[in-house]
């Protein structure tokens, strides 16, 4: 399923779980693949499971401990999606 | 012969439970709600035993307090080092949780023992704090419940001599959907489910206290 989005579909569709995930905690109008997770958006380990929780359900995948130690930006979020 | 399908997959578990129960006599827990009642857990439901934590002995007193259900504990990575306790401890159905990392596999791990019905205790404060004082706790017992669709048993309970009776303390069961409306419960809303976990956790406290002043 994943395969089918490009990056801007993904980055789209992270930015509606965001939204709703972190109910307007987050400054997220400008989201970009650059975008720190835990330096621009603030998130803490328990606000990056939940992240990474919500996303398994919404593309259909499943993430490992060792995913978290790359994932330092959208990009990186975007492009472990990618790899399905 | 798959894992799932094995007969003698609780075995070790089973043994530890027989345990439990010859430490009975000997450790005395004390069961009681915060009504003063026994504390009740339905058979083949899934819940989350949350206590406070102020010493070692206090998953062993907890699963000798609830030897009747099959309770797995989500234990600290660091308490496995030793390669016989791990061995010991995997048996008894603890699942390893790394506290310095977002540990999504222990999560699952715990969600998929909640949703089979089996009972998972935790220490939501996340390490020991010998004083009884709870300043804060950490939110992950919140997301296995809410993922997991799990209520929570708020307990208190203190370090004594082994000799004397200990106290168990349980408050009224806390289903985290329940209070929260919302079908995707926000990063705020698990924070301040914790919160309330806290309270009800206190409210055993002083129950216990006044149990203990008499």
């Amino acid at each position: 399923m994943s395969n089918m989005k490009t990056n801007e579909e993904i980055i789209a569709a992270l930015k509606e779980l965001f939204e709703r995930v972190f109910e307007g905690d987050l400054e997220i109008d400008d989201l970009k693949e650059e975008t720190h997770l835990q330096e621009d958006l603030g998130m803490n380990s328990i606000a990056l499971l939940y992240m990474a929780m919500a996303a398994e359900e919404e593309f259909g995948i499943k993430f490992e401990n060792e995913d978290f130690e790359q994932m330092q930006t959208v990009g990186d979020v975007v492009a472990r999606i990618q790899k399905g | 012969m798959s894992k799932r399908n094995n007969p003698f997959r609780y075995l070790p578990m089973d043994i530890g439970r027989a345990v439990y129960l010859a430490a009975n006599p000997i450790l005395r827990p004390h069961r009681r709600t915060i009504h003063g009642g026994r504390i009740r857990l339905e058979p083949k439901k899934g819940i989350i035993l949350a206590a406070n934590h102020n010493g070692f002995s206090d998953p062993f007193f907890l699963g000798t307090a609830f030897w009747h259900r099959r309770v797995f504990f989500l234990a600290a990575k660091e308490v496995m080092r030793n390669p016989l306790i791990r061995i010991l401890l995997k048996g008894m159905g603890c699942i390893t949780i790394d506290r310095e990392i977002s540990d999504i596999a222990a999560i699952r791990k715990s969600v998929e023992v909640l949703k089979a019905g089996k009972c998972l205790a935790l220490f939501p404060q996340g390490e020991i704090e010998r004083s009884g004082e709870m300043d804060q706790i950490k939110a992950g017992a919140v997301l296995i419940a809410l993922q997991a669709g799990v209520p929570i048993l708020p307990i208190y309970t203190e370090r004594k001599k082994w000799w004397k009776c200990r106290r168990v303390i349980a408050g009224d069961p806390f289903d985290c959907r329940a209070l929260c409306n919302k079908k995707f419960p926000s990063v705020a809303d698990m924070e301040e489910l914790s919160n309330q976990l806290l309270l009800k956790i206190e409210e055993c406290k002083k129950v216990y206290e006044q149990y203990e002043n008499k």
